[in-house]
């Protein structure tokens, strides 16, 4: 086991913003990228790490430090500006539940919709729908449009469809708070039965205390950069730390203020 | 499935996750155009996401016809209802005739003798419609197929040059209702049946081709520059007026007839009508060129998509 190969390896990866102020700008980017567009700055930047299989590991940092942006890059939904990313195997991301979802479709078929995406042949998808609708408790309003779901429902669903199908690695951001207590407690067993077949775990957190039941392992983001990896009590003292502390401006002098671009587009989930 | 196996309750797959799990290898260098435009590349990613492709088809036809009164009728109410207007103007008012009668070289199962002046030019133009039309549908509807979905696009992992190919197979029951009631007014109107109909899938090879490169040109362009669709509907009536779909190729006067050709709709329609209406081979060499012209602009069309959409989170 020592010599596999890791699951997740990130080299030398950055990811940059530019506030084109016309999406024409963007295109002529194209046509000279070398060309740094005014005003952009690097939301991440040399992030260089290994995360082997069955690994459970936090992600620690203020609002800002690239989190968001960092699981953004591992699940494909943004590309990377520089670097190298290598993922074995299928990520799970459980970053904007319900976000690719059609409201004009009813839930059975965008469960359907969803597992194609995943690379479920519609045919199984089908067979399994009815075990996916038990577990988020939406099998009585099955066959109504999504838009007639509360933002609850639809994230119930979101969370049962993506954790249906056995990933390989799994993003998941703390403000994952979906349905009622009890419904919560079984996110939470399903999670954890993942972890218990080896899935590995990439868990986004502000807070190290509600990390501490998951993860033996921290990443420390701090205004892009990774300043800490190692066990996670020092990842939460180092965290510690520099939540007491002003931010450090960003080396190019953009440093975006508090709920900046970065953090914008992080998930944040409709609550019930 | 045996009741008595003790089960993980509500795990789809009991199988561990994979060692030998597929790489995936995301760097911020394009994707180098040697593969890009390999065809093998791109028929890989078509079939990879067929089924995709046809839920997202069949969810636009279901959408685009939801709530209508007339539902599926209006694909061929929308043709009818155009044919009757230009048959007017042109057949009635201007007194264009269509080329008298059927080339005596065609085969066609024919049971009448002749066809009125009126009935001659509505079928011919109608065929050239509905193969005209189905090109327009799929380029009218391309420049906001990526711009309308901006979740898609920025929030979620998706294949998003799926949503070309999708847009074209949605269009494809119209094109086959059109061609349809084409061999109907066909056989009604002129008492014709064509005995070389089994060639139409080689005539509509290029018009597919062409819309799906359109479809992924126009849709990366549509994300960057906000006002492409005007551009589209400007160059939709020029293409219209500049393939023979109102007027015989033979009336246009010698001197523009290269520049005509240049139209990639001319040769479809041209080929259309012989096949559908005349029981004529499409002529082999211009139309095996066309082909290849189409299948090139198709891949060189993709290749650029998959380039563009690294931009799309940038600016969505």
């Amino acid at each position: 086991m020592s010599c596999e190969a890791p699951a997740l390896s990130l080299h030398a990866v950055g990811r940059r913003y530019a506030p084109y102020r016309r999406p024409a700008q963007r295109l002529a980017h194209f046509l000279r990228p070398r060309r740094t567009p005014p005003g952009a700055f690097w939301a991440l930047r040399g992030i260089t790490l290994d995360i082997h299989r069955g690994e459970s590991v936090a992600v620690l940092g203020r609002n800002g430090a690239g989190k968001s942006t960092l699981l953004q890059l591992i699940a494909g939904v943004l590309p990377p500006t520089e670097g190298e990313l290598l993922i074995r195997g299928r990520v799970a991301p459980l970053l904007e539940l319900g976000a690719g979802f059609d409201p004009e479709f009813t839930g059975r078929e965008n469960i359907i919709l969803a597992s194609i995406l995943v690379g479920i042949p519609p045919s199984e998808a089908r067979r399994r729908a009815d075990a996916i609708l038990d577990f988020a408790e939406l099998a009585d309003v099955a066959a109504g449009p999504l838009k007639h779901y509360s933002s609850g429902m639809v994230a119930r669903l979101g969370f049962a469809v993506a954790t249906e199908w056995l990933p390989d690695i799994l993003l998941v951001d703390e403000t994952l708070a979906v349905g009622d207590a009890g419904f919560q407690a079984r996110c939470a067993d399903r999670i954890d039965a993942h972890l218990r077949r080896g899935v590995t775990l990439l868990y986004v957190s502000h807070d190290p205390a509600s990390a501490r039941r998951l993860c033996a392992r921290g990443l420390l983001l701090r205004a892009g950069r990774l300043s800490f990896d190692g066990p996670l009590p020092d990842a939460a003292a180092a965290y510690d730390a520099v939540a007491a502390l002003p931010d450090r401006p960003r080396e190019d002098g953009a440093n975006p203020p508090e709920g900046s671009l970065a953090e914008s587009r992080r998930s944040s989930y409709p609550l019930p | 499935m045996t009741p008595s196996a003790p089960q993980t309750p509500a795990l789809a797959s009991e199988k561990e996750p994979r060692p030998d799990a597929p790489v995936a290898r995301i760097t911020a260098r394009p994707v180098p155009l040697a593969v890009l435009l390999d065809p093998r590349s791109v028929l890989a990613s078509l079939w990879r996401w067929r089924h995709l492709a046809i839920h997202l088809a069949w969810r636009d036809l279901n959408t685009r016809y939801r709530g209508n009164h007339l539902g599926l009728l209006w694909l061929l109410g929308q043709p009818l209802l155009s044919l009757t207007v230009f048959t007017f103007v042109f057949a009635d008012v201007l007194g264009v005739r269509w080329p008298p009668g059927a080339p005596a070289d065609g085969h066609v199962l024919a049971w009448a003798a002749s066809a009125s002046p009126r009935a001659e030019y509505a079928v011919h133009v109608f065929t050239g419609l509905v193969l005209y039309g189905f090109f327009a549908d799929v380029a009218s509807a391309a420049p906001h197929l990526v711009l309308w979905r901006p979740t898609l696009a920025r929030r979620v992992p998706f294949p998003l040059e799926t949503l070309a190919p999708a847009c074209v197979l949605s269009w494809l029951p119209v094109l086959a209702a059109g061609v349809a009631v084409s061999l109907a007014a066909n056989a009604l109107f002129r008492g014709q049946f064509s005995l070389t109909l089994w060639l139409l899938p080689f005539v509509l090879a290029p018009l597919i081709l062409f819309a799906l490169a359109f479809a992924w040109t126009l849709s990366a362009l549509g994300v960057f520059l906000r006002d492409v669709r005007f551009v589209v509907a400007a160059g939709l009536q020029l293409l219209l007026f500049t393939a023979p779909v109102f007027y015989p190729f033979e009336r246009v006067p010698e001197a523009y007839r290269p520049l005509l050709a240049l139209n990639p709709l001319t040769p479809v329609v041209e080929g259309g009508r012989r096949v559908i209406l005349e029981g004529l081979f499409p002529p082999l060499v211009p139309f095996g060129l066309t082909t290849l012209v189409a299948a090139a602009l198709a891949l060189t069309a993709h290749a650029a998509f998959i380039r563009a959409k690294r931009g799309f989170p940038d600016v969505m």
